[in-house]
């Protein structure tokens, strides 16, 4: 996650998940595809923090992972949301608006 | 749903753990493959593809064991790994466990022995209903004197005009002759206020307690609760109990109760056996003290405040009373006031509290020093051995293991270990505190200390096991696991260059030194204790028998008291086997020891002193015969001297060199205790305080010019005096069915327990100069031992280049002795200077005594050229080829 790109906030990753995941159910190597590709390179989701965090989600119970085959015919897990995922990822887009609207105020602020 | 699903995945993480893995594995490969497929499509080979889609996932174990770590269940799961993976190494090293478990459990064993005791005198509240809302009141006078007693008035003024108290609780503790069935004797009890018990919130196992009107008027109500303890031990536990009566200071009193299990009386510290009304005080002290406001007797008062009333309020109402009375009574209480203290801090005396909570304190760092060190010396050993493990850490760390994980895993390996160290230091606590209650204390009181196991203990053994754990754990997995560790190792190529190294070896310095003095110290007690059997006291001990009576306490005046000591001498006296009876006041070498100031005709004593005083004892006629004490010049004492003769003494050669050098001592006279005595005889100066003491003066008084009603028979027999002990208790018995006879013994068992404090002294150096001598000879092991396995490739290229592995040994053996030496350059003369400082308490030994100095050495350096000689010869054994490819 270095190298000139940026770090990833605590706890960002996952709702970056969630975020990607309202779409449509993806696989793993797909989700960190969406991010890069959103977030036009600035975030590069690594397996090593992808997958631990795929983990905490689903125990959480907020996606659920199952086996299905990849548009060029390869085994894969795909994740989707489940209802208790989507009430979450409202709740944290509310709080991340919020917040992010105060720490504009601040920054622009002279 | 979501706690389901947690349900589930914490089920699935514990116990499906293979499933997982398995599923897990797919994922990474079904993402590798994408990745490498997407790489593909930008154009790369397939092999390059490959290549890079590894190096972007960073690692498969990597990213598997972050995604372990992350699974809920997952801290449960690695813990047991870490127990599992600690116990294995644990089992595969017995002789370090066994060292380590030897060394720190002694450590937690004396830190959790010094706690029992702390905690039974300092911390513990006694056995009761609400403790903490108990005050205990003291006298406090203005000149500065303080935790004084209060007279019996100025309590009962305390306990009925107060409005701050439920109840105010008076209790005077003194012994009790007990005449019961054939045996009398003598026990420790308490007067108290009727409403003892019922205000304490203590309630009788049997029968009743004290009622109110039982404590209201003087002499009539001889009533006694006993110790469970008692009933037990005297009673056979007799439910019948109640009904019976016992004498005490030979007068019949009706039992009425048996107090509580575990309920000794209100004395931290001490145990009491029987309670009596404070109204009986005039059958047990034989005076009027209750009415006298002058006679501060009661040593402790105990109130219980009201519900709501603080402890300030309660003081400020206690001082205002104790003013009034002082204005009301100036004679007696002018500058007598009382201060609070809640029972917390005065369960045990303040000012004994005071004393033993510095001694326990100074006890606790000497315990706590050997803990620490116990523990420096372990992280020694583990740094030595986990330099010898660093290549299995390598292999981990490449693998995938993180540093915090190997910690936590090196951790649980110490905690168990110290877990280990501590149970067996539980074990020897036990045991210690078993073995320091059973010694007879040298002193009078009934001394008992709840010192069994309770939780405080065990919690206390318990965190300072952890600590331990931790304390000696925690270096050397920081070192180990450090991540330039391989760097660092490649540099030090000399036998333990390493930066924490002198550290670590001016400690074994220190502990050689330490140990050394120990060692000599212990071999100059051990020694002093053989010549102690060979001092000559100045009597002859042998085929002497001893038998204590107080006729004092059992309400003798001093005509029936002459009396009854004229009628036992004369009845012990023609017993079959006794030679000659003679009574004195106290023995020589026992507890009891009187001083008064003399002047002796003809002295004058140097400007600005007072008179010499002088250590003294009040004998009979018999006495010096019985004793087998030779008169030297003039005569014993007579018959004939009696209160209507003129006072005579008779003094010790030492006595007639001091004060009359070069001149005839009979005739002398000597001014003492208000009246003029005339010299009469000089006989041998012999011990009267301590075997180790230098010649002292000494003097005797004559028993028939001065009455004492506390006396210890001396006897003189021809044969075993064993034999007379029953006889002698009898003829006590035939004179006074009630009349205890206390220290019935043979003057050699008297003579062992003067030697008490010395055979103490001598196991408590001995044990401390043991554990040093642990202590020093595993510090050096590790010291050696890392040093070794620092540069076994050095070791190796010795040998590849021809080095014989005798050269090595010796090479290796030699930085040891170094060490050792050292040690012994400090801890020679410090070793001097202690015993200069014991030698007060050693018996005819040198502080220079060459077998003690010589055994120590010799112990000592035998153990650290066994410590040093082990990894020394472990070294030799390196491959060389093994040893080189080894880094």
């Amino acid at each position: 996650m270095a190298n000139g790109k940026t770090d990833l906030l605590q706890g960002t990753l996952e709702m970056l998940i969630l975020k990607t995941l309202t779409l449509e159910p993806m696989h793993g190597f797909g989700i960190s595809g969406r991010i890069h590709q959103i977030t036009r390179g600035v975030f590069q989701v690594r397996a090593g923090s992808l997958f631990p965090a795929l983990q905490r989600l689903e125990q959480e119970g907020w996606i659920l992972g199952e086996w299905g085959e990849s548009e060029n015919r390869r085994r894969a897990k795909y994740y989707r949301l489940t209802a208790a995922g989507r009430r979450k990822f409202t709740a944290e887009r509310r709080k991340w608006q919020r917040a992010s609207l105060a720490m504009a105020r601040v920054l622009e602020a002279t | 749903m979501p706690l389901l699903a947690r349900l589930s995945s914490t089920w699935h993480s514990l116990f499906r753990k293979q499933q997982l893995d398995q599923k897990l594995d797919e994922e990474l490969q079904s993402f590798l493959e994408l990745l490498a497929e997407s790489k593909i499509k930008s154009g790369m080979s397939p092999e390059q593809a490959r290549r890079a889609a590894l190096l972007e996932l960073g690692g498969a174990e990597q990213v598997k064991e972050k995604v372990r770590e992350a699974r809920i269940g997952s801290v449960v799961d690695t813990c047991w790994q870490d127990i599992r993976y600690g116990v294995r190494q644990i089992r595969r090293n017995p002789g370090f466990t066994m060292v380590a478990v030897l060394c720190l459990g002694l450590g937690i064993g004396a830190n959790t022995a010094t706690f029992t005791y702390a905690d039974a005198l300092l911390f513990r509240l006694p056995n009761v209903k609400e403790p903490d809302r108990l005050v205990r009141i003291f006298a406090e006078w203005t000149n500065g004197l303080k935790y004084g007693p209060l007279s019996y008035p100025d309590y009962v003024d305390l306990r009925d005009k107060n409005d701050v108290f439920t109840g105010v609780i008076g209790d005077a503790i003194q012994p009790f002759h007990m005449g019961l069935g054939d045996r009398n004797e003598r026990i420790w009890g308490a007067l108290v206020s009727g409403n003892y018990f019922s205000e304490l919130g203590v309630q009788a196992t049997l029968g009743r307690t004290f009622l109110p009107e039982e404590d209201r008027t003087p002499g009539t109500h001889p009533v006694a609760v006993i110790s469970y303890g008692l009933w037990q031990r005297r009673f056979g536990a007799d439910t019948g109990v109640v009904l019976k009566s016992v004498m005490l200071n030979g007068r019949r009193f009706d039992i009425i109760g048996v107090a509580p299990r575990g309920f000794y009386g209100t004395q931290t510290g001490l145990g009491m056996e029987i309670w009596v009304p404070m109204m009986m005080q005039e059958m047990s002290l034989g005076g009027a003290r209750l009415k006298s406001r002058g006679d501060n007797f009661i040593p402790d008062i105990i109130a219980r405040l009201k519900p709501g009333v603080t402890i300030a309020q309660a003081r400020a109402s206690v001082k205002t009373l104790m003013a009034n009375l002082a204005k009301e009574y100036a004679g007696t209480n002018e500058g007598k006031s009382a201060e609070l203290y809640p029972e917390s801090r005065a369960g045990l005396h303040p000012m004994v509290r005071e004393g033993a909570t510095g001694f326990v304190g100074l006890v606790f760092v000497v315990v706590g020093f050997i803990l620490l060190m116990a523990c420096a010396n372990i992280a020694g050993l583990l740094l030595a051995r986990a330099a010898a493990r660093r290549k299995e850490i390598a292999v981990r760390v490449a693998l995938g293991a993180c540093r915090v994980r190997l910690i936590r895993q090196l951790l649980a390996e110490s905690t168990l270990l110290a877990l280990l160290a501590g149970s067996f230091g539980l074990l020897l606590s036990m045991w210690l505190t078993d073995l320091l209650g059973n010694l007879r204390a040298p002193t009078e009181l009934p001394l008992r200390l709840d010192l069994s196991l309770n939780t405080p203990v065990l919690a206390f053994a318990l965190i300072a096991s952890l600590g331990t754990g931790l304390l000696f754990g925690l270096a050397p997995a920081l070192a180990t696991t450090r991540p330039d560790v391989f760097p660092d190792l490649k540099e030090s190529l000399s036998m333990g260059r390493g930066k924490g190294s002198r550290l670590r070896k001016c400690l074994v310095v220190g502990q050689v030194a330490l140990s050394l003095m120990l060692l000599i110290g212990a071999g100059m007690t051990i020694r002093s204790l053989e010549n102690a059997r060979k001092v000559d006291p100045g009597f002859n001990p042998d085929n002497l028998l001893v038998a204590s009576v107080d006729l004092e306490l059992q309400n003798y005046d001093e005509a029936a008291g002459r009396q009854f000591q004229r009628s036992l001498r004369e009845r012990v006296g023609s017993l079959p086997g006794v030679m000659s009876v003679g009574m004195a006041h106290a023995i020589p070498l026992g507890l009891v020891t009187w001083q008064v100031g003399v002047l002796p005709e003809g002295y004058e004593a140097p400007k600005g002193t007072s008179n010499p005083s002088i250590d003294c004892n009040l004998v009979d006629h018999g006495y010096f015969e019985a004793m087998g004490i030779p008169i030297l010049n003039g005569r014993a004492f007579l018959e004939t001297d009696n209160a209507n003769t003129a006072p005579v003494v008779v003094v010790n050669e030492r006595f007639a060199l001091r004060f009359w050098p070069g001149q005839n001592p009979i005739g002398k006279r000597v001014r003492t205790q208000g009246r003029e005595y005339q010299v009469i005889g000089v006989v041998k100066t012999g011990k009267y305080s301590s075997l180790g003491e230098a010649p002292k003066p000494y003097f005797y008084f004559a028993l028939g010019q001065n009455y004492r009603g506390t006396t210890v028979l001396h006897v003189r027999t021809a044969g075993d005096p064993r034999m007379l002990l029953e006889s002698v208790r009898r003829e006590v018995r035939a004179l006074d069915a009630s009349l205890p006879v206390t220290d019935l013994m043979t003057m050699d068992a008297a003579l062992g327990y003067a030697l008490a404090p010395a055979r103490l002294g001598a196991g408590v150096v001995a044990s401390f100069a043991f554990l040093a001598l642990l202590l020093a000879s595993v510090g050096l092991y590790g010291v050696i031992a890392y040093g070794v396995s620092q540069s076994v490739r050095e070791i190796g290229i010795r040998i590849a280049l021809g080095g014989r592995p005798a050269d090595v040994l010796k090479l290796i053996v030699r930085q040891g002795m170094v060490l050792t030496a050292i040690g012994f350059g400090i801890g020679i003369p410090a070793a001097m200077a202690l015993t200069r400082l014991m030698s007060g308490l050693l018996y005819g030994v040198s502080p220079m005594d060459p077998f003690a100095y010589v055994g120590a050495a010799a112990i000592l350096g035998l153990s650290a050229f066994l410590a040093a000689f082990l990894p020394a010869w472990r070294a030799t054994k390196v491959q060389p080829l093994v040893a080189l490819r080894d880094i």
